[in-house]
């Protein structure tokens, strides 16, 4: 019997998420089955029938489909995906037959470092940004200062990021000559993705942190305040933000899980090698089991970050534990 | 501008200093860091990889080859081998260039290059490259300075063939197999250094290489060492090049080159490569009525096939209504492009319904990210078919849906046309129709094994006589309306200026042919 505790809710959670990742991932399974033959990918155009179907049966393609999925989710289970056949590893019959073969989870997993630097600049750099901007609209309503931080936060969920990724590239990397157009391995280097990324977590968390300090700015004790002389940026900052940090931290989970899924497409624009850039790599050689090994991390920090904002909304509102 | 030269002045200092520190044997070239930005990571950094420059860019920096071509003339020449002789009808003896060894510092010799040979065409190990194939190959030494290449059936294109396969150290490959894969020991100007997954691979200069102090070197070192990047997106890839970061951006857009071109400090150098874009229609599938001349007619003939090589190509090279150009053996100066002539077409197709034939559905599909814009050109082509009665359906197809059905022969799926990309090294059509043309052929859609007897019997010669040869055939094959070739791709790469490069039509990225003046 799970309790209402903080720690039967954790545990409530814990149980919902593993149900989602077997639902997803069971979806990516059946999907990558329609997406050719990946024996015959391997193999390439000049393989026997023969050659492909002793693949085929090392792979584990000639069972049964419910064979294959029971030994997927037990492999999920276990952390083991499977093995790669094609990524910077023997394509040929070599050494008494079969194509040498890689573990998928642990190559996956070596992209997730770089992933994490800049997703976590990223929305560290956003909340920096966006924060001040819609606490600074929230004080100043209808004036030329909201009115521009409103144009530029909608400016900011509105614009395509791959779009913007090549704008920031040709202006501060060709035009300006400031940064490296692309690469890896020093802190210059994260700046653009991180740029390109920020933009929408940053219109995102203006508005909200905006709206939602308007309707606290409203409110009788917050006037009251006022009316005692206590200055409108202490009001702001001590009275206001504690109450409407709630749909701001809710956001700010929300925007962190979108800049997970948008590393796919700026990692390969700007050729960091995190998970992102694996899985489009691993789609484009139609590499199955790797695709599954990226998407099941990919899912699992989505799930893991969905998990660390209800905990910090519970800690903001202690009323949820209860529900 | 400062903050770039200012770098550039430091990394120069910095190579500078390491490259006095390490004391080479050989003075390096002094000509730095060369940068090379592709289009995507090599999947592997076997020997076989080097057949095709896009498979493995860079990487014959590191693996060479018993033979090279001529960046000029295309000629066969002496590379690790310094000569050849066809002692028989089946076998051809090489004698191996004296004092070279490889990376790991064991000798080249003829045992060692005997099993880097059998390794890479063994049907056992099936590499990519065997696309290429003739007539199976075996080797073995005659003595230390003498391999001999034996082929199943006279080969007189081998040394051209042997060109494709690059020679990697056969102490590697019986010792330590796996590492093959992805840690190259070959015996180039450039030692293989690292290969960063997701990022780059790198080189150092070879001072040991035997170019340095021969009298036939290929090329001369100038770069201290290479790196190879990928990036995806074009306009990242001229952006390297435009910010200094980069000297060679490989394959730049047509809109790319045109801005490098109108900008100072750097150029694109555009040049057509042996690589053709083709459309082939199935003669031996399901339905009858694609094997009449008279509507394979009508679909040739529908097509505007100069528009769509202009409009949707746009790095295209024409071609005389033939997969080769000019240079190729048995390339025919008397056949055009088929005439787009619609009206034409449309008399055939009504001339046939009249007869009561049932005018089959065409189903016409490329492969997904094969060439740029192919969705578009299967859709124009789709609309043009329609324009003159005849039903199709058009898809830009995944690869895992695509080949297969490429390799399948004759079944009611087959009887369709594809847009496709296919390249020829070897120029020689011979190759083309033992690959794209024959009753066996991988990816053929043709059969007559009268034209397949014709086409051993051509391979067989050599000179002026297996020219005029595959010549006959190629005028039969356009006659018979099998490939309807849609262009020669050429290929564009963004430079800074002063930038020296040679290269061929098969557009090997060798740093030994490149210099920064």
């Amino acid at each position: 019997m799970i309790g209402h505790g903080l720690g039967g809710y954790f545990v409530r959670r814990l149980l919902g998420s593993a149900i989602m990742l077997l639902l997803v991932m069971s979806a990516v399974f059946f999907a990558d089955r329609q997406i050719g033959d990946p024996a015959r990918m391997v193999l390439g155009v000049a393989a026997t029938e023969e050659d492909v179907r002793e693949l085929r049966e090392r792979m584990g393609l000639e069972d049964p489909l419910w064979v294959q999925y029971r030994r997927f989710v037990l492999g999920m289970v276990q952390g083991d995906l499977g093995d790669t056949f094609r990524y910077g590893i023997s394509k040929p019959f070599a050494h008494g037959g079969m194509p040498e073969s890689r573990k998928t989870l642990p190559i996956a997993a070596e992209r997730l470092p770089a992933t994490f630097v800049l997703g976590g600049v990223t929305i560290v750099f956003a909340i920096l940004v966006a924060l001040p901007l819609g606490i600074y609209a929230a004080m100043r309503p209808r004036t030329a200062g909201d009115r521009t931080v409103n144009v530029l936060s909608l400016a900011g969920v509105s614009i395509v990021e791959y779009w913007f990724a090549l704008i920031l590239i040709l202006v501060f990397a060709v035009q300006l000559d400031w940064l490296p157009t692309s690469g890896y391995g020093t802190p210059a280097h994260v700046i653009l993705p991180a740029l390109a990324l920020s933009l929408r977590p940053i219109g995102r968390i203006t508005q909200i942190a905006r709206s939602s300090m308007l309707d606290e700015l409203a409110k009788p004790h917050i006037t009251a305040a006022r009316g005692r002389g206590v200055p409108i940026t202490r009001i702001a900052s001590i009275h206001a933000l504690k109450n409407a940090a709630i749909p701001i931290v809710t956001t700010i989970g929300d925007e962190t899980v979108n800049v997970v899924t948008g590393v796919i497409i700026i990692e390969t624009v700007f050729g960091w090698p995190g998970i992102g850039a694996l899985t489009v790599d691993a789609l484009a050689i139609r590499d199955v089991p790797l695709i599954e090994a990226t998407i099941f991390l990919l899912v699992l920090i989505v799930l893991g970050i969905n998990l660390v904002i209800d905990l910090a909304y519970m800690a903001l509102n202690p009323r949820v534990r209860l529900r | 501008m400062a903050g770039r030269n200012s770098r550039h002045a430091l990394r120069a200092a910095v190579l500078g200093v390491l490259a006095l520190a390490a004391g080479p044997a050989y003075a390096l070239g002094g000509g730095g860091e060369l940068v090379i930005v592709a289009n995507q990571e090599p999947q592997s950094m076997q020997a076989q990889v080097t057949y095709k420059e896009v498979n493995g860019v860079g990487l014959r920096n590191v693996i060479e080859q018993l033979t090279r071509l001529d960046p000029r003339t295309n000629e066969v020449k002496p590379m690790l081998a310094t000569r050849w002789e066809q002692v028989e009808p089946r076998v051809w003896h090489f004698e191996l260039r004296d004092g070279v060894t490889f990376h790991d510092g064991t000798p080249f010799d003829a045992e060692a290059a005997a099993v880097s040979i059998n390794w890479l065409w063994n049907p056992e190990n099936n590499y990519s490259v065997r696309e290429m194939m003739g007539p199976q190959i075996t080797a073995e030494a005659v003595d230390a300075a003498t391999v001999a290449v034996i082929t199943a059936e006279p080969d007189p294109l081998l040394p051209r063939r042997i060109y494709l396969g690059g020679v990697t150290s056969a102490k590697q490959i019986l010792e330590d197999p796996a590492s093959h894969d992805v840690h190259p020991i070959g015996t180039g100007p450039y030692v293989f250094e690292e290969w960063k997954q997701g990022q780059y691979w790198t080189a150092t200069a070879n001072p040991d290489w035997w170019g340095n102090t021969a009298e036939d070197p290929y090329g001369e070192i100038f770069f201290d060492r290479l790196r190879i990047v990928w990036r995806p997106e074009p306009i990242v890839r001229a952006a390297m090049v435009e910010s200094g970061e980069a000297q060679v951006a490989m394959f730049l857009t047509k809109e790319e080159c045109g801005r490098f071109d109108a900008k100072d400090g750097i150029k694109c150098i555009v040049k057509g490569s042996d690589t053709f874009l083709q459309f082939r229609l199935d003669y031996h599938g399901a339905a009858p009525l694609l094997a009449d001349p008279r509507f394979r007619k009508a679909i040739f003939t529908s097509i505007d096939w100069e528009g769509i090589r202009l409009n949707l190509m746009g790095l295209g090279e024409a071609l005389q209504g033939q997969m080769l150009p000019s240079v190729a053996t048995g390339f025919h100066d008397g056949i055009r492009q088929y005439p787009y002539d619609p009206a034409g077409a449309r008399a055939i197709v009504d001339e046939l319904k009249a007869g009561g034939a049932d005018i089959p559905s065409v189903h016409v599909s490329t492969r997904l990210g094969s060439t740029p814009r192919n969705g578009e050109m299967v859709e124009a082509m789709g609309a043009m078919l329609t324009s003159v009665g005849i039903p199709n359906t058009v898809a830009v197809e995944e690869p895992g849906v695509f080949n297969p059905r490429a390799v399948s022969k004759p079944t009611p799926e087959r009887a369709y046309a594809w847009l496709h990309v296919q390249a020829n090294p070897l120029m020689d059509y011979g190759a083309t129709f033992g690959a794209h043309f024959s009753c066996g052929g991988i990816v053929s859609v043709f059969c007559d094994p009268d034209f397949d007897a014709r086409v051993a019997e051509a391979a067989s010669m050599t000179g002026k006589e297996r020219h005029e040869a595959l010549r006959a055939l190629v005028k039969e094959g356009h006659d018979r309306y099998v490939v309807a070739p849609v262009g020669l791709l050429q290929r564009a790469y963004g430079v800074p200026e002063g930038f020296a490069w040679e290269f061929g039509p098969d557009h090997r990225i060798v740093a030994v042919n490149m210099r920064m003046n």
